[in-house]
């Protein structure tokens, strides 16, 4: 079968997902979860997954796990620093930031935008797809330099974004 | 002004202690009457029943059996209902029609990349709903409304174009629903049938065997109860539900070339 292991994949979340969701591990649910997931692989498989998976990618999801630490870290340490704001009235400077970026994939682009949203302080507004920016709206704008910005912001992210989505 | 937010901040979290205050109790102490009505009592007692097979409908979600067990007939009138608002709003925009390339843009690559993954799910879990009616809290009509939201996210991020682009197209919407529904009275239909061709009684909408009857749906699939005819119409309703909430979806977000003639029509009336 044509790209055999993307099939595997999304059809083993999507059965995953379906078994935790009815919260039941019966014959019944279990019969049912594959039929639906197999529908729904069929249907999805194509657009979700664009190239190839190889066996080999299954230790990409370590760099995954080093995401989620990474980004706990990070987190932690933007909390802190909005709580000094809030808390001690350390002055702001807010300013929207252009931030290249130099990752190719889609879901690599979200998932750093979506980072980058989510830790306090910092929010991605619009991105440009043609020029490669992201336009940042950052509570305490130390430079105006889109590279500076870049190694600030979301170059930590980025190096292990391109290993996982390459 | 500073006064006022710690007054917000304050009556929230109050807000908030409340509400769990009153989960935790509920453990411990009654907060409803104890007191049910008879015919509550019934509905509790005999709804999964296996030792009174002429009472019972089993389904252990005590809803579905009453929606489509106990009242069935209604509830497909319901669903009729349903039907009849979707015509009413295509006699208000009559004369509209769907056109394809119109180049639309949808929204940026994040949002598009996101609801890219989202929408499987939410397809498995609708059908998660649908398809465990008689065994958790939900049925069809609940899995109906969570799957179409995937058509209202669709057209959100991706715009209505995709959604003619994926084949959706009012009439053919109008068409599967239709089929559903002339399913559902097959499905209500079928122990009469079968009684006519045995030459017993039955009834319309029956579910399992009565006093006076022995044609019973099938009572378990595997090792789960399927609660007979309810399964069957859960998924009907499903897709009912879906197909008539997408058409209200998409008649609704009509774009002003598509509507043009429409308000020719309206303008030739007034």
């Amino acid at each position: 079968m044509k790209r055999f292991l993307n099939k595997l994949f999304v059809f083993t979340i999507i059965l995953v997902f379906f078994i935790i969701s009815t919260g039941s591990f019966k014959y019944y649910t279990l019969v049912i979860g594959v039929i639906v997931s197999a529908i729904t692989t069929y249907l999805f498989e194509s657009s979700i997954v664009k190239k190839t998976l190889r066996l080999y990618d299954v230790l990409k999801l370590l760099y995954l796990f080093k995401y989620i630490v990474y980004f706990v870290k990070a987190e932690i340490h933007a909390h802190l620093e909005l709580v000094e704001i809030i808390l001690f009235n350390k002055p702001i400077k807010p300013a929207i930031v252009a931030v290249p970026y130099h990752v190719e994939s889609d879901y690599g682009v979200t998932l750093i935008a979506l980072t980058v949203t989510n830790t306090p302080g910092t929010i991605v507004l619009n991105i440009d797809t043609n020029s490669k920016l992201m336009y940042i709206h950052w509570i305490n704008a130390s430079t105006f330099n889109p590279d500076e910005a870049r190694l600030i912001i979301t170059s930590g992210f980025e190096k292990l974004v391109e290993k996982i989505f390459g | 002004m500073i006064k006022r937010d710690v007054l917000v901040a304050f009556s929230l979290s109050l807000l908030v202690l409340s509400i769990s205050l009153i989960i935790w109790l509920e453990g411990y102490i009654r907060i409803a009457t104890p007191i049910i009505s008879s015919l509550g009592e019934s509905y509790l007692y005999y709804s999964y029943n296996p030792w009174y097979s002429n009472y019972t409908s089993f389904s252990l979600n005590v809803v579905s059996a009453i929606i489509w067990d106990y009242r069935g007939f209604d509830t497909f009138l319901e669903t009729t209902v349903l039907m009849a608002s979707i015509i009413a709003i295509y006699t208000l925009l009559r004369g509209f029609e769907e056109k394809v390339f119109l180049q639309p843009k949808g929204l940026s690559t994040i949002t598009k990349t996101a609801t890219k993954i989202v929408i499987p799910l939410i397809i498995a879990y609708a059908l998660a709903i649908a398809t465990h009616g008689q065994l958790t809290p939900g049925g069809g009509f609940q899995g109906g409304a969570t799957l179409a939201v995937i058509s209202s996210l669709i057209i959100a991020v991706y715009s209505l174009e995709f959604l003619y682009y994926m084949g959706y197209r009012s009439k053919r919407l109008v068409v599967i629903r239709g089929l559903c529904l002339i399913g559902l009275i097959i499905v209500a239909i079928t122990p009469l049938l079968i009684g006519f061709i045995l030459n017993t009684k039955s009834y319309i909408f029956q579910n399992m065997s009565k006093e006076d009857s022995f044609i019973s749906m099938p009572s378990f699939l595997f090792d789960a109860p399927l609660a007979g005819s309810i399964f069957f119409y859960n998924v009907f309703e499903l897709l009912i539900v879906f197909t008539g909430l997408t058409t209200a979806l998409m008649l609704l977000s009509l774009r002003d070339v598509e509507l043009k003639k429409a308000f020719e029509v309206r303008e030739v009336y007034e």
